[in-house]
């Protein structure tokens, strides 16, 4: 049994507002352990940004805990890397390709000559090579994407958090990312967390998915996902276990969305 | 149209004006105010260029005269842009300093730089220190508010994205902030190269013993007017070369701003 990396215990975040403290996420726990692929969904304005900025440090929480590695997490830190939704406007346009993968590494007292190979090699992991003296703008969407997951691969992540990031590509650009990050991951052996609204593409691609309810949101279901790795697009997508599987999350989905009536009152729903 | 005339079309007025202003001048309207346009053209060759290598064709005039004024508006718009852009997008990001000096900016803005004029010959005296002050003070402001606004409407993710890299201060300053404000930045710069040029030759004109706007006032007394209009004229070439010179700058250093927005190149 392998220790957890990220320890997420009773996390909540509420906003102050006019009319007094408006909860965003109600009470969230769960642990990912070391080398894990965990993606959380759960229906759309139930929170999930609200808590991936969180847990990477980005937001300051109301209540509970999130530790890494046993140490209370409060602030961004050496270990966890963020890949945002928007590349457009994470990636820094002024900058190269190059530039803005080496970015990261210019404060953290890495020789010249290790930040110059190790930028290659995350440039190379995203097949990217050819274009680190390009501006992201002279880039595809899903090419600036890669630029962005090769920026939070440079630092040596022990915990990629990732936030909908193929939420903005098209469809066919989507799933080989969904390898490529899958590749990544069995290569460089870094957890990933994995925020996402796409159901099968939680189910596709991680160890566990985790899903939130409506907003105040707290955890309604946690479940493994036993498909046979390496994953194939068809192949694994054509197995009855990932239509079981999918057919469950999604049922969890829209529970959790029928369990908050539209004016946000809990509405009983028989189970 | 083809490509080869397509210049004309921008030019033509100008030409037509000028051609009436030289008809005019030669015949009905004299005036010992108003030269031909063809005398100022050659008063100007004769004022400002000589037969000098040396020099590079430029005469002493113009070394007396114009360089000092050149000098005074690079100093003073240099302050300015360092001062403005630096500040104001460190009041853009400290909130509570950007509060607190509000007032303070509000004051100097609408303080017209010329009212100072008089006070400050008295505490510079004619000096460069004094032109280069007033050219300063006037190109500050609008660099300082649009370097402030610039800083305080850089991207919320992006903002997010450098804490996540967590950059030293001095490194999220120079590599996201300023470069994020830069296209406010260079707008308020654009719109202080004409504050500048305007500043240089009012604060000459009153006090200076060199420069272009003391060469105006000297011929104006002199009555010698087509070397006043050459001088104007060569003030407008040197506004718009100025102009120029800024667009080239500014296309080349932003580009990454127009083009990512998709505006035209």
């Amino acid at each position: 049994m392998t220790a957890a990396v990220l320890e997420v215990a009773d996390l909540g975040k509420s906003y102050r507002s006019r009319k007094g403290d408006v909860p965003a996420v109600r009470s969230i726990t769960f642990d990912v352990k070391a080398g894990e692929f965990v993606s959380v969904v759960g229906p759309s304005g139930c929170g999930k940004t609200t808590l991936m900025m969180c847990i990477a440090g980005l937001l300051p929480i109301t209540q509970g805990a999130v530790s890494f590695r046993g140490t209370p997490l409060t602030k961004p830190r050496d270990g966890v890397a963020v890949v945002f939704q928007d590349y457009s406007r994470s990636l820094f346009p002024w900058l190269t390709v190059v530039k803005n993968v080496a970015l990261p590494l210019k404060d953290r007292k890495v020789p010249t000559a290790e930040i110059r190979r190790r930028v290659t090699h995350a440039l190379e992991m995203v097949g990217l090579g050819h274009a680190a003296d390009l501006h992201p703008w002279q880039l595809s969407g899903g090419m600036q994407q890669r630029v962005a997951i090769a920026r939070g691969l440079v630092v040596e992540p022990e915990v990629l958090i990732m936030d909908e990031p193929f939420a903005s590509v098209d469809a066919q650009t989507r799933t080989s990312l969904e390898d490529l990050l899958l590749r990544i991951w069995a290569e460089t052996g870094t957890t990933v967390l994995f925020v996402t609204h796409d159901i099968d593409e939680a189910v596709y691609l991680s160890d566990r998915v985790i899903v939130l309810s409506q907003g105040p949101s707290v955890v309604v279901a946690d479940l493994p996902i036993g498909l046979d790795r390496p994953r194939d697009q068809v192949a694994t997508k054509q197995t009855s276990l990932f239509g079981q599987l999918r057919g469950e999350v999604y049922g969890q989905v829209m529970a959790s969305r029928k369990r908050t009536s539209l004016n946000g009152e809990p509405a009983a729903v028989p189970r | 149209m083809t490509r080869l005339l397509r210049p004309l079309q921008w030019v033509w007025l100008l030409a037509v004006v000028l051609l009436v202003w030289e008809l005019l001048t030669r015949t009905v309207a004299q005036s010992l105010f108003i030269p031909p346009f063809s005398a100022i053209i050659r008063t100007f060759g004769s004022s400002w260029f000589a037969a000098t290598p040396s020099t590079l064709f430029l005469s002493d005039q113009f070394r007396e005269h114009v360089l000092p004024s050149l000098g005074r508006i690079a100093a003073g718009y240099a302050i300015a842009t360092v001062i403005g852009s630096c500040g104001g997008v460190l009041l853009g990001v400290w909130r509570p300093a950007g509060a607190f000096f509000n007032p303070l900016i509000r004051l100097g803005m609408s303080i017209p730089v010329t009212a100072l004029l008089p006070l400050a010959i008295v505490v510079f005296g004619i000096t460069n220190s004094m032109n280069i002050f007033l050219i300063a003070l006037g190109c500050l402001w609008p660099i300082l508010i649009n370097a402030y606004d610039g800083a305080r409407g850089i991207d919320g993710t992006m903002a997010l994205t450098a804490r996540s890299m967590q950059l030293s201060r001095r490194r999220y300053f120079l590599n996201v902030l300023l470069p994020g404000a830069s296209p406010s930045i260079v707008a308020g710069m654009r719109v202080s190269v004409g504050t500048a040029m305007v500043l240089m030759v009012v604060s000459e004109l009153y006090a200076a013993t060199t420069g272009l706007g003391y060469y105006l006032t000297q011929q104006q007394r002199l009555f010698r007017f087509p070397e006043l209009w050459s001088a104007i004229l060569l003030i407008a070439l040197i506004g718009i070369l100025a102009n120029a010179a800024f667009a080239l700058l500014e296309r080349s250093a932003l580009r990454w701003h127009h083009t990512s927005r998709g505006d035209a190149r």
